[in-house]
């Protein structure tokens, strides 16, 4: 049985060996640029499309001062019809009238007799996808993307922010519970993915953004510094808009927590999703890109990351990694990832399908413990009693008695678990 | 799958499943002994998203949970057998419950954020939305900015509407003949926003979808709106929810929104079209939920609120007499239904802390933690939903969300309540997977108290039950299919009983601390020394009364306090009526309401952590003592009408016609599930045997046991715990034909004797302990106790024709 929930695939969230294949897919229809079999290094174009802008709307009544009705009869174009930046869309035709210009190239869509208002779809820009990660083209979807294949150790993170990177992993502290100071952080981590130990502040981020690193990886983060670090970004007004989204019946809103459009993803009821109408209006806007990734191991708080992971992360110090900050809870779960690609050498001729799949739990297993005091921390399962046990909150469920790596032993619920070998 | 096959045959063993958010739930019920019954239920984490994206995973695991533990093949090749075959396997019928699809996110927009902004919200909140947003005509205005320009409000409306990108929009305003131009602003920037979002989707090659609308304000406009409406979007006309200012109706939209979210929302979730071809009967949880509570209520006349807090929504169901008692024309009983979506203790977390705050939550704390610990807290627990409170802390902060989620859905009912911020109900339910799991049961006592605040209008009591064993929703799912199979089901297995609660009023403003609300004394039923109790204002008492237990009950209200709708200072006594016992006994809550904690911190945790101990270690005040007066002596006190034993209003067997032949029910009960069952029953329990002492024919099979080794690791502590039918109610038969037309002899067994001291641990079942020593399955005591006014009329007519 599968005890790991949290992951879109079923994969061991940490491991040192596997397979990785990542689909590569446009949101919507456009050229796949790369062959079958292709060798691919992260910044290689696998595919492109042509994304319309998002329409403009411009309000006639206002800039021409007549009513709706009255607008209409002053429109000098037809739906359809292309405009370039600066063209007159409406007005008088007498010197010195007012005049409706249109603000960049683009379709004029049409016109509202209601409301006056008309509707300019700009021309579309080139979206170009990369491949993200070395490896080689293993699937072409006509139209739509490719799927690339490498061996690969992969560490999977719990949350994070920010899009697709890569870069080589930089090393800054000497063990899991070190905190990611902000003088840790100078001009040497430039382009760099650093990797902390356990938690990270809002001035530790701020340097990343001053020294222009590229992602940086830790076990936990204070909810505080993140909010914090949020306003410090996005300017209290944007924030407090984003915030005060839903502010109504129960008044203000002060939790610190930053709510949809910042981050779409990683509030459930955010839906936007995958879909194209998502994609393009997430484009530009509110949920602009961080300008570097964050990567977050194990939960909010100040939480050492898990030792497997950061022995692990440790190891590929100086290698060249592809991180996603990417988190959706619901509706397409997504969770970040550092992938590190490995010579096809140094799988040759071993079987990775059993990597594929999720390991199950059995005496000897090593978890990890998702939740509570442990947090984070590894364990190997000394006892596995088949009948639901007793927890110290009074509640009755099937659970594991862990032996973590200083030699105590605590019984923890297998909901709360998570094997990783 | 052959749903028409199964229609030729009578429905008679249900597979329901109650697919929720994180866990798929699964029960199973049939004809055992001549009865309808639950037979076993299984549960398994919902598989709606990666790396499955399908329910019916899920759904599968929960399947082969319940095969296991029944010995009986539901599934064959992928398939369910339908119709069940002779050699017992397979099932007659399956129903769906779900709330696994994310809430429907809903704009509102109203011409300002008064009365009927508040009537439109009130009908949002009754499926699993969420509403994203208030847009009204005059909100700059009202937030102190100047007069905007004509075409400046409408952009600015347009442009919020397509960035929140809702599912649906709801436009209310205006009571029916009043002005409509305004609303036309209000459709026209819906109408404009409809179009920006279709021109967006076009753009990239997608199909363009009509957002739906419903307009549910004056009606005098539905004729400009649809005008304006029509062509852009999906619009939906429905009566006003304001017709006038002092009536609000929200039927019309709430059904609108119903047949909304069946079409958007729950066929967009994942594996829905699979789950669609094994059966036509899947709807909404809180749908279901609201069958069962509408049914307690016309069946037993009962003024019944059940509240439920889930992992993604929190919802709650009353219906009472309140309104049909102030005006005697409305016939009807009045029906509320709460429902939020996107709230409740996992995935609705952030929501609950952002509505509530997190200084609420805290207050219900008995120790000291930082408000900046309790979001680290809920958000580490968004990111694994799945976790359980291993810790006793953990437990006391998930509890303190449940608390703050029940209050909002308390608020909401009051604000929608007749008379207003009063709400009446005798008898309160919890379910939910937080409540259903609670370790002990007085815990689930004190949340729905602490949360709900019930008051025992009118007549001075309450009593609460508990879903642990999580049937309600399949109960109300099986009712579309069996009506009789979802009323035996519900008289018999489902609700664990955690006892009556007193709660005396203060009817002054400011009641000195530590006087005397009420004095009670009890005199029990089964002839023990009657007790008597002193409760102080501000305090919760427990007093011993089994579930087996009934008893005359005597309350004395203090100089400042009434019970129920009682008269200031007033004895009321139960007349020739009984209170009921149960797990946590009788319970006298003398808090007061609106509950209030102390401020200063040290007292808060002094007062929560005294109030815990007094519910949680049962509590009487010093020992029981013979009564000083004889209170019965005095003639016209007004009964405390708490637990009159009420006949239901029609039989159910007429009603559904449930097979009537005796063989008929006995070779279904022998050959097919009793058999299976048997295959992992074990002997009777012995504390079943005990207490039942005259067994009759059909003897009482029971649980079998837990002891497979190869239990899946997600598999919860209570879905081991109750397992097969449990115990038929042990009546002797002459015992039910007394209590179904009088008042009298209600109880039912010989009682146990025991010392008072021995009672006190009676109270907890052993088996929600889990100390369970050997491998014999824990007898229920809970199956023990079905109440005699639960109990259908038609049963000792039955029992006649057995």
């Amino acid at each position: 049985v599968n005890v790991s929930f949290y992951y879109p695939t079923k994969q061991p969230s940490i491991a040192m060996t596997t397979l990785v294949r990542l689909e590569r897919r446009l949101p919507f229809a456009g050229e796949v640029t790369v062959r079958l079999g292709a060798r691919v290094e992260p910044d290689d174009v696998v595919a492109r499309t042509l994304v319309p802008g998002k329409p403009m709307q411009i309000d006639l009544t206002t800039i021409l001062g007549v009513n709706a009705r009255a607008a209409a009869r002053l429109i000098r174009r037809r739906p359809g019809e292309q405009v370039q930046a600066g063209d007159t869309i409406a007005g008088k035709r007498s010197i010195g009238s007012r005049q409706v210009r249109a603000p960049a190239a683009a379709v004029f869509s049409g016109y509202d007799e209601n409301s006056g208002v008309a509707t300019l779809t700009p021309m579309g820009e080139m979206y170009e996808l990369d491949a993200h990660l070395k490896g080689i083209v293993m699937e072409v979807f006509p139209n739509q993307g490719v799927s690339i294949e490498t061996p690969a150790a992969i560490v999977r993170g719990i949350w994070g922010m920010g899009g697709e990177r890569h870069g080589v992993l930089k090393l800054l502290v000497t063990s899991n519970d070190e905190e990611l100071t902000p003088e840790l952080i100078d001009a040497k981590s430039t382009f760099a993915v650093l990797v902390g130990g356990s938690f990270v502040t809002a001035v530790a981020l701020r340097n990343c953004i001053a020294n222009r690193v590229r992602g940086v990886i830790v076990g936990s983060m204070p909810a505080a510094e993140l909010h914090a670090f949020l306003l410090d970004v996005y300017t209290p007004a944007a924030y407090v808009a984003a915030s005060s989204l839903v502010d109504w019946p129960m008044g203000r809103l002060g939790w610190q927590f930053p709510p949809a459009p910042l981050f779409p993803n990683l509030l459930p009821n955010a839906t936007q999703g995958n879909t194209p109408t998502a994609m393009l209006l997430n484009r530009k806007g509110a949920a602009a890109d961080l300008p570097f990734t964050l990567i977050v191991t194990e939960g909010f708080g100040r939480v050492p990351m898990s030792e497997r992971a950061f022995e692990l992360l440790a190891a590929a110090d100086g290698q060249e990694v592809a991180i996603s900050g990417a988190t959706r809870l619901r509706g397409g779960l997504a969770r970040p990832e550092v992938i590190i690609p490995l010579p096809r050498s140094s799988v040759q001729g071993r079987d990775l399908s059993a990597s594929q799949q999720a390991p199950t739990i059995h005496l000897g297993s090593t978890a990890r413990v998702l939740s509570g005091s442990y947090l984070g921390r590894i364990g190997k399962v000394s006892a596995l009693p088949p009948r639901p046990q007793l927890l110290p909150s009074g509640i009755l469920a099937r659970a594991a008695e862990l032996t973590l790596t200083n030699g105590t032993r605590v019984l923890l619920p297998l909901l709360n678990l998570e094997v990783l070998e | 799958l052959d749903t028409d096959g199964a229609s030729k045959h009578k429905v008679e063993s249900i597979l329901s499943a109650d697919i929720g958010s994180l866990w798929t739930r699964v029960a199973l019920l049939d004809v055992v002994s001549g009865e309808y019954r639950f037979v076993a239920r299984a549960a398994a984490p919902t598989s709606a998203e990666l790396p499955f994206g399908d329910i019916t995973v899920g759904l599968y695991n929960a399947i082969a949970e319940l095969e296991r533990l029944t010995g009986r093949q539901i599934v064959e090749e992928g398939h369910l057998i339908i119709p069940q075959l002779p050699s017992g396997n397979g099932v007659d019928a399956f129903i769906a419950a779900s709330s696994a699809a994310p809430a429907m996110r809903i704009v509102l927009l109203a011409l300002n954020r008064d009365i009927t902004a508040r009537s439109a919200l009130h009908a949002a909140e009754s499926i699993y939305t969420n509403v994203l947003d208030l847009l009204t005509v005059d909100e700059h205005l009202a937030a102190g900015e100047k007069p905007l320009l004509e075409g400046e409000w409408l952009a600015r409306q347009v442009q919020r509407l397509v960035a929140l990108q809702p599912d649906a929009a709801l436009i209310v305003g205006g009571v029916d003949g009043g002005p409509v131009a305004p609303l036309l602003k209000l459709a026209d920037a819906v109408a404009q926003a409809a179009k920006e979002r279709a021109s967006l989707e076009q753009s990239v090659n997608a199909t363009p979808s009509r957002l739906p609308v419903i307009f549910a304000g004056n009606q005098s406009a539905r004729g400009k709106i649809a005008a304006r409406l029509d062509e852009t979007t999906d619009l939906r006309l429905t009566e006003n929810v304001r017709p006038h200012l002092d009536r609000e109706r929200l039927a019309g939209a709430q059904e609108q929104l119903d047949s909304l979210y069946l079409q958007k929302q729950l066929t967009a979730t994942p594996g829905y079209p699979r789950l669609a071809s094994w059966t036509e009967n899947i709807i909404p949880t809180a749908l279901a939920e609201g069958i069962i509570t509408r049914y307690i209520a016309t069946q037993y006349h009962r003024d019944v609120l059940i509240a439920d807090v889930g992992a993604s929504s929190v919802s709650g169901f009353l219906t009472n007499d309140a309104a049909a008692n102030a005006n005697p024309r409305a016939a009807e009983r009045a029906f509320y239904r709460v429902v939020k979506g996107d709230f409740g203790l996992a995935y609705g977390l952030p929501n609950l802390l952002r509505e509530v705050g997190a200084a609420a939550v805290l207050r219900w704390l008995p120790f000291s933690i930082s408000e900046n610990e309790l979001v680290e807290w809920a958000l580490n627990r968004l990111l694994r939903p799945l976790s359980l409170a291993a810790e006793e802390r953990d437990l006391q902060i998930e509890h303190a969300f449940a608390r703050e989620a029940l209050r909002y859905i308390a608020q909401r009912m009051r604000e929608q309540a007749n008379p207003p911020a009063r709400l009446a109900y005798d008898l309160l339910i919890g379910t939910g997977g937080l409540l259903a799991n609670v370790p002990r049961p007085q815990m689930a006592a004190m949340l729905l108290l602490d949360g709900l605040e019930p008051e025992g209008l009118p007549a001075g009591s309450v009593e609460l039950a508990l879903d642990n064993t999580m049937l309600l929703p399949h109960i109300g799912t099986s009712a579309t299919v069996n009506p009789a199979a979802a009323a035996y089901v519900f008289d018999r297995d489902s609700l664990l009983w955690l006892g009556t609660a007193i709660v005396p009023l203060a009817v002054v403003a400011n009641p000195l601390p530590n006087q005397p609300a009420v004095t009670i004394t009890l005199e029990y039923a089964d002839g023990g020394n009657p007790l008597k109790a002193e409760v102080p204002y501000g305090e919760i008492r427990v007093v011993s009364l089994r579930p087996d237990q009934r008893a005359q009950l005597t309350v004395q209200p203090g100089r400042d306090f009434r019970v129920g709708n009682g008269e200031r200072g007033k004895l009321v006594r139960t007349m020739g009526e009984e209170v009921k016992g149960g797990y946590v006994g009788l319970i006298i809550d003398a808090r007061g309401r609106p509950l209030r904690l102390p401020s200063d911190e040290a007292a808060r945790f002094a007062t929560l952590q005294r109030w815990q101990e007094a519910i949680g270690v049962v509590a009487v005040e010093g020992q029981a003592r013979p009564l000083p007066s004889p209170v019965s002596s005095q003639p016209d006190l007004p009964p405390l009408a708490t637990r009159i034993p009420l006949s239901p209003t029609h039989d159910i067997e007429a009603e559904a016609a449930p097979p009537t032949s005796a063989s008929l029910w006995h070779e279904r009960g022998s050959e097919s599930s009793a058999r299976d069952v048997a295959a992992e029953a074990a002997p009777p329990a012995p504390a079943a045997a005990e207490l039942a002492a005259p067994t009759t024919e059909e003897a009482p099979t029971t649980a079998p046991a837990s002891n497979d080794e190869s239990l899946p690791p997600w598999l919860m502590a209570d879905e081991l715990a109750d397992v097969a039918p449990p115990a038929p109610a042990p009546q002797p038969e002459q015992a039910v034909a007394a209590t179904t037309n009088n008042q009298q002899a209600l109880l039912v067994a010989p009682p146990v004797p025991q010392p008072q001291q021995e009672q006190a641990n009676v109270t907890m079942p052993p088996w929600l302990h889990g100390e369970q020593t050997d491998d014999q399955p824990p007898a229920r005591p809970g199956e023990m106790s079905i109440p005699p006014w639960l109990r259908g009329a038609d049963e000792d007519e039955r029992s006649k024709t057995r």
